[in-house]
């Protein structure tokens, strides 16, 4: 359904985003982590024709994102991190703005609104952060298609609504839908995702298939000897193995945890990825 | 695409409502409170312009005291200065139309709706040009309804209409400059520097009477478009229309080439 094929976007000399590929299947929800200024944003961007590549190609269903960019974003539907609307417009007003655009109705308007718990006759000046973020999310909600870019949808949302989203997104999915969402949450990237990128520096250092094999089956093991070194091992399947091995030898410490996206990410940041 | 171009400009009218009759309303008044002094203007005219330099005066567009005792020719100095004032608005409006956009990233919105780059930029360029429309159609009526009430037999309706026709060009001229420079690039401030333009013309216009250079003069719209020459329209006049009408609609489409092609500042 999207295809990166060698993207790079550089700003001057610095490469944003450095010859990354990435291939997301209709129906799946594609995390995307990385830390902040790895290049989440500026890849976004690109997909939305915001920022023109420096070479390579994103294409959205076999639709090039700089030659058919409007086709594209006719079943694509998009939500930016930053959430900057027109403060002076009441919420509703906001809304049926984007209703012009959209096959949806002022009754499903009002329903996500209730589901949302957002005061429609607001000002968008007036409201929180987090209930700037709901406008956004209902927004790209009432927009829909077939694709969803989600630039860090639930960064400001309290833990309800953050489960209220993705039960949403959920349904979503099960309709077919694709969606492509970055998060600094790591806990509701493994939750929800069925596959997750990991960029730093602007290039894709791991890509995980969290439906083929389950991450929760691995583990970390680290330990320190009293020598003074430190180890990291990724143990898949039997562990008896590794502990008697380790029972060998005279330990400082040791941690044995189940493997996760996190331990991936901070893996990655840590050295792994060199 | 013209229905999305309708769609996106009524969005930002209504967007920028308030602002726009703010304007409005205030050239309206400014206009009135300057239009409805004629009468005394008459006496009080010779006393300020025999205190005055030269040079101030014809900076402020007078060139004789004559003007003081014709409704026509003192609608035409004040529109000039009016011209000045509404080109600031067209050039600062549509500027931060673009700028602002994408200083504050709602641009993000906007391009996420299923629109085209050019769309976006139509409905810029229609928005701005409305805007402009507004205010100028505010300060005619005030004119007009002042000179209906106080203008008596100087006043000529028709020598009215074609100042604010002729005259009223500008202020589109430096909208479509801010378009273009919005269009080429969202790093700068883009008001800024349409008004920097503002500024730079007219002074030109100024400094070509000044020193009689007629290169000055002549690529200055305020000098080219005074009601003088509105009222007067010579061949030079008509060349120098259509000149400067190639030239607003060309860098326009220069600036919407370049916003379709460019990386959004965000």
């Amino acid at each position: 359904m999207i295809e990166i094929n060698n993207l790079t976007k550089k700003f001057g000399d610095f490469k944003a985003v450095d010859n990354i590929s990435l291939d997301i299947k209709k129906g799946r929800i594609y995390g995307f982590v990385g830390k902040n200024g790895a290049g989440k944003s500026t890849t976004m961007r690109v997909m939305m024709n915001m920022l023109m590549p420096s070479s390579g190609s994103v294409r959205i269903n076999n639709l090039d994102a700089v030659e058919d960019s409007k086709r594209i974003k006719e079943f694509t539907s998009y939500m930016p991190s930053d959430i900057t609307y027109y403060d002076n417009l009441k919420v509703s007003k906001f809304f049926e703005f984007n209703l012009e655009f959209s096959a949806r109705t002022k009754d499903d308007m009002a329903d996500l609104a209730k589901y949302f718990e957002l005061d429609l006759n607001k000002k968008i000046a007036e409201l929180s952060l987090g209930n700037k973020k709901k406008v956004s999310i209902i927004a790209m909600l009432l927009k829909g298609g077939d694709v969803l870019i989600l630039d860090e949808p639930t960064s400001g949302l309290d833990p309800l609504m953050q489960k209220k989203f993705f039960d949403l997104i959920l349904r979503e999915k099960e309709a077919g839908v694709t969606v492509f969402l970055s998060s600094h949450n790591l806990l509701e990237i493994e939750r929800y995702c069925d596959e997750v990128a990991i960029i730093k520096d602007g290039k894709i250092v791991e890509i995980v298939d969290l439906d083929k094999v389950s991450i929760k089956h691995q583990q970390v093991v680290e330990y320190k000897i009293k020598d003074g070194r430190e180890v990291r091992r990724d143990v898949v399947g039997d562990i008896n193995e590794l502990v008697l091995e380790l029972s060998l030898l005279d330990l400082e410490y040791l941690e044995i945890k189940n493997k996760s996206v996190e331990s991936e990410f901070i893996g990655f940041y840590e050295g792994k990825g060199e | 695409m013209a229905t999305n171009v309708i769609k996106l400009t009524k969005f930002q009218l209504n967007n920028r409502k308030s602002y726009i009759l703010g304007w409005a309303i205030g050239v309206f008044a400014m206009m009135f409170l300057y239009m409805i002094l004629f009468e005394s203007m008459k006496d009080l005219g010779q006393a300020k312009f025999d205190a005055m330099p030269k040079e101030i005066l014809e900076f402020m567009g007078v060139e004789s005291m004559a003007v003081m005792t014709n409704w026509i020719s003192y609608y035409g100095m004040i529109f000039s200065l009016f011209t000045l004032v509404v080109s600031f608005f067209g050039a600062t409006f549509a500027g931060s139309l673009l700028y602002n956009e994408e200083k504050t990233k709602s641009i993000e919105f906007l391009n996420a709706l299923p629109v085209s780059r050019l769309e976006i930029f139509f409905s810029k360029i229609l928005t701005s040009f409305v805007a402009v429309v507004i205010v100028s159609l505010a300060m005619d009526s005030s004119a007009l309804i002042c000179g209906l009430l106080n203008g008596g037999p100087t006043f000529v309706a028709t020598d009215a209409l074609t100042i604010m026709k002729i005259t009223g060009f500008v202020p589109f001229f430096f909208t479509a400059i801010a378009l273009f420079v919005g269009g080429l690039t969202a790093r700068v401030a883009t008001g800024l520097v349409a008004s920097g333009a503002v500024i730079t013309f007219y002074m030109l216009g100024y400094l070509g009477s000044l020193l009689e250079n007629d290169i000055m003069t002549n690529v200055s719209p305020f000098k080219v478009f005074e009601a003088a020459n509105a009222l007067n329209l010579s061949g030079d006049v008509f060349m120098l229309f259509g000149v400067f009408l190639v030239t607003m609609f060309t860098i326009v489409f220069l600036g919407g080439f370049v916003y379709n092609k460019r990386d959004f500042n965000i």
